[in-house]
């Protein structure tokens, strides 16, 4: 029998925390993408991953469901993680994530998209962590602005503006052709 | 492109023009952008090892914190043996019982000690729990486990008899005094769904764990109050069994723990309640103050009252289901046309939350699910009670299970495992579909420990899809346990009694 996400916070909440697997299970894929666009490395994103899914079931008492949806406030420990993770690393407050070290600053990256993420750096740099974050949670995990608006503690309209403003902050740069032309490399 | 893509790029540009209508006039360069970043995409494998190793290792955590002391759980307790406990009995009485209380509870890790328990398994190995079927019929077969009156005409515990309604006397007849029930014939459920293939040739049956191994002795304690009337040191080994507490304010409670069952029961404290049929002195106050049809509360309104109940007292039901109100009480008028003045209102409805094991329903033989019930007094829209409210874990053990459809569709067709029958000529049909599988909730007497043990025993459990015209059975449903001892000769006719001569 399948039983529904709001029940299953419910039984954690109420102390039953085995069904806490049937939440992992729902979204450890999603979570682990969400730090992998983050962090551009396997190890890292798994480390973090591990970490956001125990503290969110250590936590779970404090996840309110009229403050937004269990899905985001996830999204946000995930988020926090990275944060906290390059910022303890890096001693930077301004480092939010792998897209703000500089690529002479011996990241690891996997092999694989190694190439792909170094190209796609030179711009996405330029842009604020935030504006990152919105185009990852926008364009690549297809979220809606309800939900990312929830993820960082931003109103919807002041996440659509951050969209906005990367977006053409990304076309005034003419990040575009070069992302094309790198890309047809 | 594919559409989806498509249509997902012309999403993101809607929500842009609409935050920035200039945009519009790039739209073309912004669409490249965004099919560029969506191109650009990082490929991601996830490390299928790593899930499963992640997956172990919150398993092990959610142990460890399950056996750590959980604060929330306090307040349960907190709320009736803290701060709004009674001052009625002696300090020292109630000194002694609330340390006794946290002893008790503290003694396991957990100061609830009500959350750990809740469905934690132990396997044991095969047939473990004994004979499931009772020696000298002690195995007791329940249509009514909460306190609760069956349809309000009494009911409780006890043989369940399957009856059925005579076609042609079947209205139910009432007069100022009450109503009188029709003739019946027994009836014959047939099946008319597709046969089940059950492959499996061994069942898990659960024990419910219900004794609470704490054993703490408080002869020392009791020594100061003997009220001068004995000397309680001298009973050695003491331990708490049970605990009555009651609220000494309006609308109070009585809270009984009992440990050795695991069970915690809550009614109205009824001196702290209002009684207004109490006052009356003639029968036209007493039928003036009667609940009419329209005092019936909407289920919404009562669930409501059942939940508000359930989380101010932070009652933990996260093994349970969605509440629902019990209709058993108005059945029988549902299903005979009678006069709507004639019905009697009943002051407390249930409402039942149905438990839940490894995301089955448990049943009852009669039908009805198992679960905690809630009364609500719709004359005062207040919890009257908490019935049933027990500890879950249990012990499992295998067993033989029955494979051969064609038995339980045998035992299916008299209406369930004990459902007794009046042997007769005449018969009635109810038809039965497609079963959904479940738990069985069975009582077996131990005659050892002088207690009854609760069984769960995976069965299926057929829904009633058509009744004769007239029909009136207390049965919903028809549960068949699918451990095959228990379907071994089955046919239990209830056996007139020889008539007795009063000369004799």
């Amino acid at each position: 029998m399948a039983i529904n996400e709001e029940v299953l916070i419910n039984r954690c909440q109420g102390g039953n925390l085995k069904y806490f697997s049937e939440l992992y299970d729902l979204y450890i894929k999603k979570i682990y993408e969400f730090i992998y666009f983050k962090t551009h490395h396997k190890q890292i994103a798994e480390d973090l991953t591990s970490q956001t899914f125990l503290k969110s079931l250590e936590n779970i008492q404090k996840y309110n469901s009229e403050k937004g949806r269990f899905s985001s406030w996830l999204y946000a420990i995930a988020r926090n993680s990275v944060i906290d993770y390059y910022r303890t690393k890096k001693h930077n407050l301004n480092i939010d994530d792998a897209w703000d070290i500089s690529s002479k600053d011996n990241i690891i990256l996997d092999a694989e998209n190694k190439e792909k993420i170094e190209k796609l750096k030179t711009h996405l740099k330029k842009l604020t962590g935030d504006q990152r974050d919105v185009i990852i949670l926008r364009v690549w995990n297809d979220m809606s602005y309800k939900e990312i608006s929830e993820i960082m503690g931003k109103s919807e309209a002041n996440c659509k503006m951050i969209f906005s403003r990367a977006t053409e902050k990304i076309r005034k740069e003419q990040i575009f052709a070069i992302l094309l032309c790198l890309l047809l490399i | 492109m594919s559409n989806d893509q498509d249509k997902k790029i012309k999403n993101i540009l809607d929500d842009l023009y609409e935050i920035d209508p200039v945009l519009e006039g790039y739209e073309e360069e912004i669409k490249e952008t965004i099919k560029e970043l969506l191109k650009s995409k990082p490929n991601i494998k996830i490390d299928q090892k790593f899930v499963s190793d992640l997956r172990e290792k919150i398993i092990k955590r959610v142990e460890e914190l399950q056996y750590q002391p959980q604060r929330k759980s306090v307040s349960f307790w907190q709320t009736f043996f803290g701060t709004k406990f009674s001052y009625a009995v002696s300090g020292v009485l109630a000194f002694v019982l609330f340390i006794g209380v946290f002893v008790y509870l503290t003694n396991f890790g957990n100061v609830s000690g009500l959350d750990r328990r809740i469905s934690e398994k132990t396997s044991l190995g095969n047939n473990a729990f004994g004979s499931l079927k009772s020696e000298s019929q002690n195995m007791a077969v329940s249509a009514v486990s909460d306190g609760r009156g069956g349809g309000g005409f009494g009911g409780g515990g006890g043989i369940q008899v399957s009856t059925i309604a005579e076609p042609d006397s079947a209205k139910m007849t009432c007069d100022g005094v009450g109503c009188v029930m029709p003739v019946y014939y027994p009836p014959k459920y047939i099946y008319k769904g597709e046969e089940v293939k059950l492959d499996q040739d061994k069942v898990e049956v659960l024990r419910r764990k219900n004794k609470l191994e704490y054993t703490r002795s408080f002869s020392g304690l009791l020594e100061s109050f003997g009220f001068g009337l004995a000397d309680l040191s001298g009973f050695d080994n003491t331990r708490v069994q049970t605990i009555n507490l009651v609220q000494e304010k309006e609308f109070g409670y009585s809270i009984f723990v009992n440990l050795d069952e695991g069970m915690i029961s809550i009614d109205a404290y009824w001196p702290k309640w209002p009684h207004s049929q109490n006052r009356c002195i003639d029968e036209k106050c007493i039928m003036d103050s009667s609940l009419k049809s329209s005092d019936v509360l909407s289920d919404e309104e009562m669930i409501k009252i059942a939940k508000d109940f359930v989380s101010g007292h932070k009652i933990n039901l996260s093994n349970y289901g969605e509440p629902e109100v019990d209709k058993s009480w108005n059945q029988i008028y549902y299903a005979q046309p009678v006069e709507v003045s004639q019905i009697y209102i009943p002051d407390v409805i249930s409402v039942k939350y149905p438990l839940l094991i490894n995301g089955k329903f448990v049943y009852e033989q009669g039908g009805n699910k198992s679960g905690v019930s809630i009364g609500i007094n719709i004359r005062e829209k207040k919890v009257s009670g908490v019935y049933n409210l027990s500890i879950q874990e249990y012990e499992s053990s295998l067993y033989e299970a029955e494979t051969d459809f064609s038995k339980i569709l045998k035992v299916a067709e008299k209406g369930g495992l004990y459902n007794y029958y009046m042997p007769g000529e005449q018969v009635q049909e109810i038809e039965i579909g497609a079963p959904e599988y479940a738990y069985s909730i069975i009582w077996k007497y131990d005659e050892n420990a002088q207690t009854s043990r609760t069984l769960l025993v995976p069965a299926l459990v057929f829904p009633i899809i058509k009744n004769p015209e007239n029909y009136f059975s207390y049965n919903e449903k028809v549960v068949i346990p699918l451990a095959k001892e228990l379907l071994e000769e089955v046919d239990y006719p209830i056996m007139p009694m020889e008539r007795i001569d009063v000369a004799q």
